[in-house]
């Protein structure tokens, strides 16, 4: 390696003099606004968070509540609204902000970026979590709707094959939605940390 | 009004940028993009001000701090400048106090650095730095062992790109 020992030495000696920035200037930069990605992931889950919980509040099934009543799981419906909408957003926020905290620019650089990754899953975890709550309220949603006075009757008409293939539809559909949400957010973030998780991929590699 | 933690910052800072210019140098292709990454690293340095307990020497910790912030900012993915040229050459003029062959030695070695990724870019910068095994598995949060794994294979990688 004797030719990079040469090179050292021309490292060693380099000065940035073109690029020397003063005191004046560096009070001026270090009272501007970060650009980092953790900031960016915390703006970001904060939306996420906030948008869905949002979501989750107000998709009930406010229409379907007499039959909801009828049928009686009233209860049952608040206790999930209770767990979805309040105690599963609350548990993913503490844990968010819990990895967030964590994230420290001194630390070294595999937990860095370790600790950032981490602070992303949550959200992603939060994220499908929602998913499965709005895909089961969907399809709940449906088979209440299907079985109300209004549609039972042009429902039963279809005989035992055709209600087979509109539950194999409607099932579809909400999958193919939920596909799409997800390759959407999956590329969506994919492009924000893949660096990131390249980075940590080397890091680990021996 | 700037406090007194905050003169004694940016007098740490100012007498230690060189540390920081490195590595926004290998990081970046540009100046504008050295420039950002240089006021990002500062922000950063300064935020985490209150916590640097001085166990370690300041330009050690700023090392630390400025390789994190390098490899962990968003930075969209830019068309690769093969030749290196358009950095190398808006900043010759930088070198002048410098012969001709220190320059071009100079200029190759960040060319050559620019095409490595951002793991073997720190391991190189910490390499030319003198740091030790231990330094730099505890700045990368790796083992010793590993360390140097790592380091043979970037050395070899540089090497190529050196001497093509």
């Amino acid at each position: 390696m004797e030719d990079l020992k040469q090179y050292k030495d021309v490292w060693k000696q380099q000065e940035h003099k073109s690029y020397q920035i003063d005191g004046d200037t560096i009070t001026k930069m270090i009272h501007k606004k970060s650009s980092s990605i953790v900031k960016w992931i915390f703006y970001i889950s904060l939306l996420e968070f906030t948008v869905l919980t949002l979501i989750n509040i107000f998709v009930k099934l406010e229409d379907n509540e007499t039959e909801i009543e009828n049928i009686g799981l009233s209860h049952f419906m608040d206790l999930v609204n209770l767990i979805v909408g309040y105690l599963i957003p609350l548990i993913f926020i503490y844990l968010f902000y819990k990895n967030y905290k964590r994230i420290s620019v001194t630390s070294n650089t595999k937990e860095l970026i370790h600790s950032i990754l981490k602070t992303r899953k949550t959200v992603k975890y939060y994220i499908f979590t929602v998913l499965i709550a709005i895909t089961f309220t969907l399809l709940y949603s449906t088979f209440v709707i299907l079985h109300t006075d209004e549609y039972a009757s042009i429902f039963s008409n279809y005989g035992t094959n055709g209600q087979l293939i509109i539950w194999i539809v409607i099932v579809l559909f909400i999958l193919v939605v939920d596909a799409l949400i997800l390759l959407f957010y999956m590329l969506l973030y994919g492009f924000l940390i893949r660096r990131l998780t390249a980075n940590y991929k080397e890091l680990i590699r021996h | 009004m700037t406090t007194d933690l905050e003169q004694k910052f940016i007098k740490e800072l100012e007498d230690n940028q060189n540390i920081i210019h490195k590595v926004c140098r290998a990081y970046t292709t540009n100046s504008d993009d050295h420039n950002d990454l240089f006021q990002e690293i500062s922000i950063q340095l300064w935020k985490a001000y209150d916590k640097f307990r001085g166990d370690s020497k300041f330009s050690t910790w700023m090392y630390r701090v400025a390789l994190n912030t390098a490899i962990s900012l968003y930075r969209k993915s830019k068309r690769r400048i093969q030749t290196g040229e358009l950095f190398d050459n808006t900043k010759q003029l930088a070198y002048e106090e410098y012969d001709d062959t220190t320059e071009r030695q100079l200029a190759s070695l960040y060319q050559a650095i620019h095409s490595l990724n951002d793991i073997e870019k720190a391991l190189v910068l910490l390499y030319l730095d003198d740091k030790s095994y231990k330094e730099i598995a505890s700045c990368l949060g790796i083992s010793e062992v590993n360390a140097r794994v790592k380091m043979n294979r970037t050395k070899t990688k540089l090497k190529k790109l050196l001497n093509p």
